[in-house]
């Protein structure tokens, strides 16, 4: 940590900072005061035109103008490259034409500009014009003199203040240091007290111990005599006893004569050693009592010295208190001096300059963010240069706070970049404050222009338990507005995730918090509602969101929405260039990339005027992938010049075509298709892909006979490679067989495969014998159809399968899983086991089971034809009659679900009459009046109440001439602000707490029953806190006709830094003909805007062709 | 190496001909008598002739020239050694997830001239797996891969050239279209992937030999293989079944 550097360099260079791109002064103006009293002006009739301009915005504040004491406005303009890059072109106006003070906080050439100009009394409407000449002249010579004097005694008071307050901390500091050492020698003391008065205690205790430890020795040792003085007599005795008996006996005798004695003697050596080691233990025992003695003497003495010595540190720190008190109290006076000093200074420059300059009313908080192009991180003499050389702005923002956990500009990279924060605390208390800025890497805190915490070099976020003072920094700071300032800069560290948070340790607390909202202050926020051209020509910005990701198989489409908003008459000539190589036209028009990153991407609205430029930034938006973005997806490809695209983009759309199930992908192929068959230098088995695919896209749109034209030309580039030649030969036969339906065709091209590839073991063989196989069941030939799929059993493999023992066993696992997978509502899995059973187990095509899993799966998935062409096979399978009932209920549901609702009931009834317990027991009258409902809703329509709606579907852009009138969420207001989906969107301002749950709720009719929804909207918001504050979320349900709830699900919101982002959900809904949604809008806190609202149903089909396209393509 | 040994699918291609010749009366009963008689006197001629030409040759993993295991989580390593339970130079094991890749090419120089690919069947030992139902890919490459082979780039010397999608997974562009074979896994053990096309393709020098890649598409599935250049029955084992033009 660093503070000690000169602080006229440290301003020089945050003034250096600050002023890029230059604040931007206009005339001398009086300062704009405020009517106190009174009503808003909402007048939003706009001032006569300024001659020159091109290009007016107007501006709407949108809080109510006489709630708030700000001074200011600021607001968010898109300008994209409208704006010179000095901004002198820029001109605010009141209703009332006069022109206001602006400086430009942020401008980013390529996305929005951050203004702030004064108040004009409670105006609701203000109006920006740009594009034109430079703006009305600039202040007189002799005030401009003047300012620039008081500004420098105004610095220079500044930085003299900022001194004598950094002494402040550094004082406080030293005091609150040596009050803390007196406390801790305090404690000390006290310890050391108690631990003497705990051995004194103890020391007699040992003492006596001791002594009776030593007054047992003599016993032992009179003991130890006794015990020798026995032992030597009896051994002396023994000894003669047996020298007078050698004498007379033999050895052996005369031993066993004086063997008692011997023994005599050893048992009084034995006494003896007892009688030692006795006498060793006394001794011990002795020695350690003494020892403990002598131990709890040291350990009294020790503490009696640390004692001592506290006393002595207290004695000599105590008078050091006065002294530390005495100059924290003269540096304060000194501080109070200077703070007046400086206040009065300041007073003096904002009263000669506040009506040029409306940063001077010192409100709002912003945030700019660019690309970091410094070379390294350290000292802030280093960083300042590499922030010198970051001059690629990435966009802005208007913030409530300090709290960033990413970079909100290129959500996909936290790395490389720098953020300067900038704004004014508002310090109610006086007193010290410390201040922290944690985070990634380097960051540096700037208050009232003065360095006074540098985080430098690389650096971890902190985390974990760390002492309250063992980081950040002390500050004095006088009650009042402080301007702010921090620079966080984020390199190329791995671990990084763009983190960077302002914390304090405000006057009387002892914990650190984030430095809320409140401590900031805050100028009037004011939303574009309307733009509009010199001329009657034509003139849009326009807005983007990411609207999905699609991924499958390594290949990802990210789908981009594009809105123009503006003065648009004919929406036809709006040309858009999407950056990627590619254009486009029209009003709401949506893009597909193939690649995440930035792109540049111009709208030209009028010849006479430079396009409107932006950078976007294609991400991994969080929003689940929405089943009707696959057709969408499709749609946007057929739109686009897939020629200008580069190569890899092409092979990736070509591989997305491949997997995506959507019907209208078959043009798209085609061409396509076409364009890479152009391609040089292809490997050889993609062109064979490639031809296949648009020999399929062919047939598929009605031109079979076209189509096989190619089969020759594939061919003729294949010659000897035997295995490609069969994929063109199979899908040429199978377009006869499916498209042509010209059986003898596709009999003949089957059988030739067959006859020309005898000894070929691959796949394909296999393919084409179940193929063949289909042809015959197609035509009724079940015995014929059986033939060819047992011999598709001997081709593809070496080892034909449904030989071995465990064929039999996996073959009937799969049935059974399948069963099971269905039953647990898994089609999708259903239907990729019943494909891998058709591939591995071609003779079970014929089964019962295998049937009705088909038809079941098909049914769900969708595929109604294909659904009842299995039913049907299955009936006439008689040994498979155990499944008739269900197959019958399969084909009256099948006919409902296709709208078909005379023939369902017809099914059900003869299901009715044939199968009673099955259908009792399955509840199917519930059901028959559910279908006889909805079929007499269709033969007698009712009158729909203004609410409800009548394909069980709604959809809004919440602008006013949708028909039937848009409905917006409880305590929003439908206001035109550049919206995603048309110019007005629904916006709710909630500064300060949060607001309560808004709901919006919708009546729906004739639902799909048994289905699912898709809910989907856009949303945006400023000033609103990070999730660490408050969680804004939806919560969804869905309640029946019996307005009872079903079903529910919450989606958190994000913190979008004014950016459009999509939240989206599925809801499940039961069966039922009528029901409600309701979505409420809990914790919302700033300025939120809503567009785009989509509650939708998904239909099996769109379901299941999601769902295959996201697990991908699976071939056997 | 193992040197061309005969090969004897007699089982198979009887019960072929068997439902080709019954497929036939089918078809022929339209035609005639006949016709039946002369298909099959020409099928039996035809299967005394084919049954004795086949010859299979088996390529072992010593004949594999270059390897190498990349994985998003080392994205500038090949063998990436932050993982070493799972991947390294000396491990016995490969261990394939999402994200973690092999890439292997056999050499197939050993295969004479002038013949004709009927089968090839890559063997691969698997000693373990992960996952609910657990399936690994098999890829053929078509962009070249050397030196400093990684996640990021296909090779780093002479000079460094990026895949076109980190990990090899740009689309006909890194590696082939479609997936060579999907591998299953019902059991441990080791897996016979049929890869007849590919070495078609190679031999036939409609496409250069760029090896392959193993991959694992599925989220939360794990593959573990043994080395490729383990001895006898550990070792990974190409089987090439061919027959003179």
């Amino acid at each position: 940590m660093s503070r000690s550097k000169p602080a006229s360099v440290l301003m020089g260079i945050c003034v250096l900072l600050l002023s890029w791109p230059p604040g931007h002064a206009q005339a001398p103006r009086a300062d704009s005061p405020r009517t106190e009293a009174g009503s808003a002006n909402e007048t939003n009739s706009p001032p006569a035109w300024q001659p020159g301009y091109k290009i007016r915005y107007t501006l709407q504040v949108v809080e109510d103008p006489l709630s708030l004491t700000s001074r200011t406005v600021m607001a968010r303009l898109p300008l994209g490259a409208w704006l010179r890059p000095d901004a002198e072109d820029l001109l605010v106006m009141a209703a009332d034409g006069k022109p206001l003070p602006v400086a430009v906080l942020s401008h980013n050439p390529k996305g929005e500009t951050i203004v702030q100009f004064n108040r004009h009394n409670n105006d609701r409407f203000y109006w920006v014009y740009v594009c034109g000449p430079q703006a009305p002249a600039a202040i007189e010579p002799t005030l401009v003199k003047k300012i620039a004097e008081a500004k420098a005694a105004a610095a220079e008071a500044l930085k003299s203040k900022i001194d004598t307050q950094m002494i402040v901390g550094k004082r406080a500091d030293e005091l609150r240091n040596t009050v803390d050492q007196i406390a801790r020698k305090r404690k000390t003391i006290a310890d050391a007290t108690s631990e003497i008065a705990a051995w004194n205690k103890l020391l007699p205790q040992r003492t006596a111990a001791a002594e009776t430890a030593a007054g047992k020795i003599p016993a032992g040792v009179l003991a130890l005599e006794q015990a020798t003085i026995a032992f030597q007599a009896t051994k002396a005795k023994a000894a003669e006893e047996m020298a007078a008996a050698r004498k007379t006996m033999a050895e052996a005798a005369a031993a066993e004569k004086t063997l008692p004695l011997r023994m005599a003697a050893a048992k009084a050596e034995g006494e003896k050693s007892a009688a030692e080691k006795k006498l060793a233990e006394l001794n011990a025992a002795a020695a350690q009592a003494r020892k403990a003695v002598d131990e709890a003497q040291v350990a009294s003495t020790q503490a009696a010295t640390l004692k001592t010595n506290a006393e002595h540190s207290i004695s000599l720190l105590t008078p050091e208190i006065p002294t530390r008190e005495q100059s924290l109290a003269a540096a304060r006076t000194n501080a109070v001096t200077a703070v007046e000093t400086a206040r009065v200074k300041s007073e003096e420059y904002r009263r000669l300059a506040a009506g040029a300059d409306p940063t001077l009313h010192q409100e709002g908080l912003t945030v700019e963010f660019r690309e970091w192009a410094g070379a390294e991180l350290g000292d802030w003499g280093v960083v300042v240069a590499g922030l010198r050389q970051s001059t690629n702005v990435l966009g802005n923002a208007m913030v409530s706070e300090v709290i960033q956990h990413l970079n909100p500009t290129r959500r996909s990279n936290p790395r490389n970049f720098s953020a300067a924060y900038r704004g004014y605390l508002k310090i109610d208390k006086p007193g010290v404050c410390r201040f922290f800025v944690n985070g990634d890497d380097s960051a540096f805190l700037f208050i009232d222009g003065y360095r006074v915490y540098a985080r430098e070099g690389t650096n971890r976020p902190l985390s974990g338990n760390t002492g309250v003072y063992s980081i950040g920094v002390d500050l004095e700071l006088e009650p009042g507005v402080h301007q702010c300032e921090i620079y966080s800069v984020i390199s190329n560290s791995p671990a990084a995730s763009g983190l960077c948070n302002f914390l304090w340790l405000p006057p009387g607390t002892g914990e650190w918090s984030h430095v809320p909202p409140s401590a900031f202050t805050r100028a009037m926020l004011a939303q574009v509602s309307q733009i509009e051209a010199a001329t009657s020509g034509q003139l849009a910005v326009f807005y983007y969101g990411i609207d999905d990701v699609l991924r499958s198989d390594g290949i990802t489409l990210y789908l981009v929405r594009f809105e123009a908003s503006g003065q648009i008459a004919r929406p036809e000539k709006l040309i858009w260039n999407f950056g990627d190589g590619t254009s486009g036209s029209g009003r709401s028009v949506s893009h597909v990339y193939l690649r995440k990153g930035d792109y540049e991407v111009a709208l030209q609205s009028a010849a006479d005027l430079r396009v409107f430029q932006r950078r976007i930034h294609v991400w991994d938006a969080p929003a689940p992938s929405s089943p009707y973005s696959l057709p969408a997806a499709v749609e946007v490809l057929g739109g686009m010049d897939l020629a200008k695209l580069d190569p890899q983009s092409r092979h990736d759309i070509f591989g997305f075509l491949m997997i995506c199930e959507e019907p209208g992908r078959w043009p798209v192929l085609e061409r396509l298709s076409r364009l890479l068959l152009a391609q040089p230098g292809l490997d050889i088995q993609y062109r064979m892909i490639i031809y296949a695919s648009l020999m399929e896209a062919i047939a598929q749109q009605g031109r079979g006979a076209a189509a096989l034209e190619l089969e020759n030309r594939a061919l003729a580039e294949i010659p000897g490679l035997k295995i490609l030649q069969l994929g063109i030969m199979l899908k040429a036969a199978d377009i006869c067989r499916v498209h042509l339906k010209d059986f003898e065709a596709a009999d003949r091209r089957y059988e030739k495969m067959m006859s020309e590839n005898k000894k070929l073991v691959h796949p394909f063989l296999r393919q084409a014998a179940i193929s063949w196989g289909d042809m015959f069941l197609a035509a009724g030939d079940l015995g014929r159809a059986g033939d060819a799929y047992r011999l598709a059993t001997t081709l593809g493999t070496k080892s034909p399968l449904g030989e071995k023992q465990t064929d039999a066993v996996t073959r009937g696992a799969l049935l059974r899983v399948a069963e099971q997978q269905l039953k647990n509502g898994n089609t999708h899995q259903t239907r990729r086991l019943l494909q891998r059973i058709e591939t591995e187990f071609p003779e079970e095509k014929l089964e019962g089971l295998y049937r009705f899993l088909c038809g079941e799966t098909e049914r769900h998935a969708g595929r109604y034809e294909e659904a009842l062409g299995n039913y049907e096979v299955l009936l006439n399978l008689r040994q498979w009659a155990g499944f008739r009932a269900a197959a019958l209920y399969g084909l009256a549901d099948t006919y409902s679900r296709m709208g078909n609702f005379d023939k369902a009931l017809e099914w059900l009834q003869g299901l009715e009459r044939s199968f009673p317990a099955f259908y009792a027991e399955r509840k199917l009258a519930d059901y028959q009046a559910l279908i006889e409902g909805r079929r007499k809703r269709i033969q007698e329509p009712d009158a729909a109440g203004s609410n409800d709606v009548a394909l069980g579907e709604y959809q809004t852009g919440f602008e006013p001439h949708e028909n039937p009138p848009p409905l917006a969420p409880e305590g929003f207001r439908i206001v035109p602000s550049g919206g995603i989906a048309g110019p007005y969107v629904a916006l709710k301002e909630t500064s300060g707490v949060p607001s309560g749950k808004k709901l919006f709720s919708i009546n729906l009719r004739n639902i799909i029953s048994g289905g699912t929804f898709w809910v989907e909207f856009w949303y945006r918001n400023t000033l609103t806190p990070a999730e660490v504050l408050v969680s804004p979320q939806v919560q969804a349900e869905f309640h029946g006709s019996d307005n009872r709830l079903s079903s529910q699900q919450t989606v958190y919101l994000e913190r979008t830094y004014g950016a459009w982002q999509k939240a989206a959900f599925r809801l499940p809904v039961p069966l039922t003909q009528d029901g409600k949604i309701t979505l409420a809008f809990n914790n919302l806190i700033g300025l939120w805007e809503v567009d785009g609202l989509k509650i939708l149903p998904i239909s099996d089909r769109q379901n299941e062709a999601w769902r295959s396209f996201i697990e991908g393509a699976d071939p056997p | 190496m193992n040197g061309p040994v005969p090969d004897a699918p007699r089982g198979q291609e009887a019960q072929f001909y068997h439902q080709m010749y019954k497929l036939h009366k089918i078809r022929q009963r339209r035609i005639g008598r006949w016709h039946d008689n002369i298909f099959c006197a020409l099928l039996v001629l035809f299967c005394s002739i084919s049954l004795g030409v086949g010859r299979t040759l088996t390529l072992e993993g010593e004949h594999i020239e270059r390897m190498a295991a990349i994985t998003n989580e080392s994205p500038l390593l090949s063998w990436p050694g932050d993982k070493p339970s799972e991947a390294k130079p000396s491990a016995e094991f490969i261990s394939l997830a999402q994200g973690r890749s092999f890439l292997f090419c056999f050499s197939l120089s050993a295969i004479p001239q002038g013949q004709r690919i009927i089968q090839a069947e890559l063997l691969v030992p698997v000693t373990d797996y992960h996952g609910a139902t657990v399936r690994f890919f098999l890829w053929r490459m078509l962009a070249d891969w050397g030196d400093g082979v990684c996640h990021l780039y296909r090779t780093v010397s002479p000079q460094q050239l990026a895949w076109t999608r980190p990990g090899a997974r740009g689309y006909a562009s890194d590696r082939a279209a479609r997936p060579s074979a999907i591998v299953r896994l019902n059991e441990k053990g080791s897996q016979a992937i049929n890869v007849t096309e590919d070495l078609e393709l190679w031999y036939a020098g409609a496409a250069a030999n760029k090896g392959w890649l193993f991959t694992v598409e599925d989220l939360g599935s794990q593959v573990q293989l043994l080395s490729p250049r383990g001895a006898g029955a550990r070792s990974w084992k190409l089987r090439i079944t061919y027959e003179p033009k």
